[in-house]
């Protein structure tokens, strides 16, 4: 087994595609084919021992470590299988793409279409775990399959946009149309009120993607053990508690879970009797 | 027992006693069977028990109930997978196939029907991840018709099923290993009585320790039994030689003034909890009951033909 370190050397860079570091290709490489493996930024082939420096180590089981000023590093764990991928900062789109197993800690903040489907596969992550301590982007969990992603802050629009299965654990805000063609899948929102609100804002369209949402007791999230999610549960666990089945508009049997604040959760069920004449 | 020193305890001849209870010079045969542990859980003990109990009623014999099932040990809430308070049990069958089959009917009829249980596998670890498992939710799953829901959890894959009082969980599958079934002692006493006191004072000792049940009715039965019968179509029948009332009918090895015969019979997952519990059984009986009426232990054995386990009574309490 072995531990990968790689450090992001400074440069001109605006863009780089970073999914050629693979656990599995690594695995196969002497120190050396590693810092000549090709890569693209900017559209052009460089190695990357241009990019990145390399150390590998010897280590009780896999792990890829990577660190430095990664907002325009792209697709990074893209295909991770196995081991641990640890990324120290914030990182740029695509983290996770096509993740099968294995776990991704991303210590910072991560961009749009986090584990998206990877290229033109029409399946996004289908195993393992993605935490995201900060926030996320746009399209996270985009067309996911299976896994758990677990994201401390907030995240953009098009969370979870025709997921098919899995779990996603959201501690902040939410952007705009959360679950949009979900199939199936849960979705767990310990910061609703932007949702409530945008669905009281459009309140037709709301009523043909989600069903009415009911008070619910979920005892499967018990079983968590993982500290991250540990996290998520316990701000859950402090307010009511609802659920709303997604995308109704496509048949869809998906479920979001999510607390509001006092103040949103009285004002659900009860708007029209409250409203004034 | 198949591994012990045969050199261990008296020699052949010499008599053991123990508080004046004769230990005879013989051995419970054992044989092999599929095995596994599940764990029921429930938001307060009292529906944990009613499932438990459920479950495993009508589990006493692999002779006609295909399983033999028991309560392990009660968990509290902090040994249960979901932090509730829970039981688990243990359940033996003659193969895989049949194991599964007999526990998920049972999980089907008694566990996902009790209010607010839950039901999981109770062999996990990394010891187990190579063994072949059995269905449990894999198969339970189908009575959400189309809306349960999965989740695979720290690797582990549960269901969500819906039910009338919210969500049955449920593990996809549970391990299930070689086990070993049909440890045994008798218990011999001038009177039913003092072999009553006997067997309840064995099973006193026994239940605390793990691995292992004693599947008959309050871990004991009167009817032990040979192979065969007179009649072709039973595969045992009573046991004549430890029937008083068939002393001078058939040959008996009750000798005078030994009026009654209980038997317990163990399962365990291993050699070593039968070995524990036949011994505390013993044990036990003997400080309770030796000079209250309980006069002789021994111990069911088919000649050594039957089962590769042989556990010697002289071996296991030297």
């Amino acid at each position: 087994m072995t531990a990968w370190h790689f450090v992001r050397r400074s440069g001109p860079q605006r863009s780089i595609d970073a999914t050629a570091i693979r656990r599995r290709d690594l695995a196969k490489m002497t120190l050396g084919e590693i810092e000549s493996l090709p890569m693209v930024a900017d559209g052009n082939a460089v190695a990357l021992g241009e990019l990145f420096s390399v150390v590998a180590d010897l280590d009780a089981s896999d792990q890829v470590v990577i660190e430095g000023d990664l907002k325009n590093v792209h697709g990074i764990a893209a295909g991770h299988d196995q081991g641990e991928f640890l990324v120290r900062g914030s990182a740029g789109n695509g983290l996770g793409s096509g993740m099968t197993g294995g776990s991704v800690l991303v210590e910072g903040d991560v961009g749009n279409f986090l584990a998206e489907p990877i290229g033109a596969h029409k399946i996004g992550m289908s195993g393992g775990s993605i935490s995201v301590t900060g926030n996320a982007g746009d399209y996270a969990g985009h067309r996911m399959r299976r896994g758990t992603i677990v994201i401390g802050g907030s995240v953009g629009a098009m969370l979870a946009a025709s997921m098919v299965a899995g779990t996603i654990f959201v501690a902040g805000p939410v952007g705009e149309n959360v679950g949009v063609g979900m199939k199936r899948g849960s979705l767990l929102l310990a910061n609703a009120d932007e949702f409530v609100a945008q669905a009281d804002a459009d309140s037709l369209g709301a009523c043909r993607r989600f069903s009415t949402p009911q008070r619910f007791e979920p005892s499967f999230l018990a079983l968590y053990q993982d500290p991250r999610v540990l996290n998520v549960i316990g701000q859950m666990q402090r307010l009511p508690l609802f659920r709303t089945r997604a995308d109704r508009s496509v048949g869809g049997q998906a479920e979001i879970l999510f607390t509001v604040s006092a103040a949103t959760a009285c004002g659900i069920g009860y708007e029209e009797s409250t409203a004034t004449p | 027992m198949s591994d012990l020193n045969p050199s261990a305890g008296p020699s052949p001849g010499e008599t053991l006693l123990i508080n004046g209870v004769r230990i005879e010079p013989t051995f419970a045969e054992a044989f092999d069977m599929k095995a596994t542990r599940i764990i029921i859980t429930a938001n307060d003990e009292i529906w944990a028990e009613h499932a438990a109990s459920a479950m495993s009623g009508f589990g006493t014999s692999v002779i006609d109930c295909k399983l033999e099932i028991d309560v392990e040990t009660p968990l509290w809430p902090k040994q249960t997978p979901d932090g509730r308070p829970g039981i688990a049990l243990l359940a033996f069958a003659m193969s895989g196939d049949e194991l599964e089959k007999q526990i998920v009917r049972r999980a089907g009829q008694c566990v996902l029907t009790c209010p607010t249980t839950a039901l999981f596998a109770g062999l996990e670890g990394p010891q187990y991840a190579d063994e072949k498992r059995i269905g449990l939710g894999k198969s339970l799953r189908y009575f959400g018709d189309g809306h349960q829901i999965s989740k695979v959890i720290d690797g582990k894959r549960f269901w969500r099923i819906p039910v009338m009082d919210g969500e049955f969980i449920c593990q996809h599958d549970a391990p299930r290993v070689s086990g070993i079934g049909g440890g045994n002692f008798l218990l011999i006493a001038k009177d039913i009585d003092a072999a009553s006191r006997a067997a309840r004072a064995a099973m006193a000792a026994i239940e605390p320790i793990p691995g292992v049940i004693a599947p008959f009715p309050g871990g004991v039965t009167r009817s032990g039994s040979k192979i065969g019968s007179k009649y072709p179509s039973l595969v045992a029948s009573t046991n004549d030689a430890y029937c008083p009332t068939l002393r001078g009918v058939t040959e008996s090895k009750l000798r005078d003034g030994e009026n009654a015969v209980l038997e317990i019979v163990l399962d365990g997952l291993t050699e070593q909890s039968i070995c524990a519990a036949m011994r505390a059984g013993i044990q036990s009986a003997c400080d309770c009951c030796g000079e209250h009426g309980l006069i002789a232990v021994s111990a069911g054995n088919y000649g050594g033909k039957l089962g590769r386990h042989h556990f010697h009574l002289h071996e296991i309490l030297a």
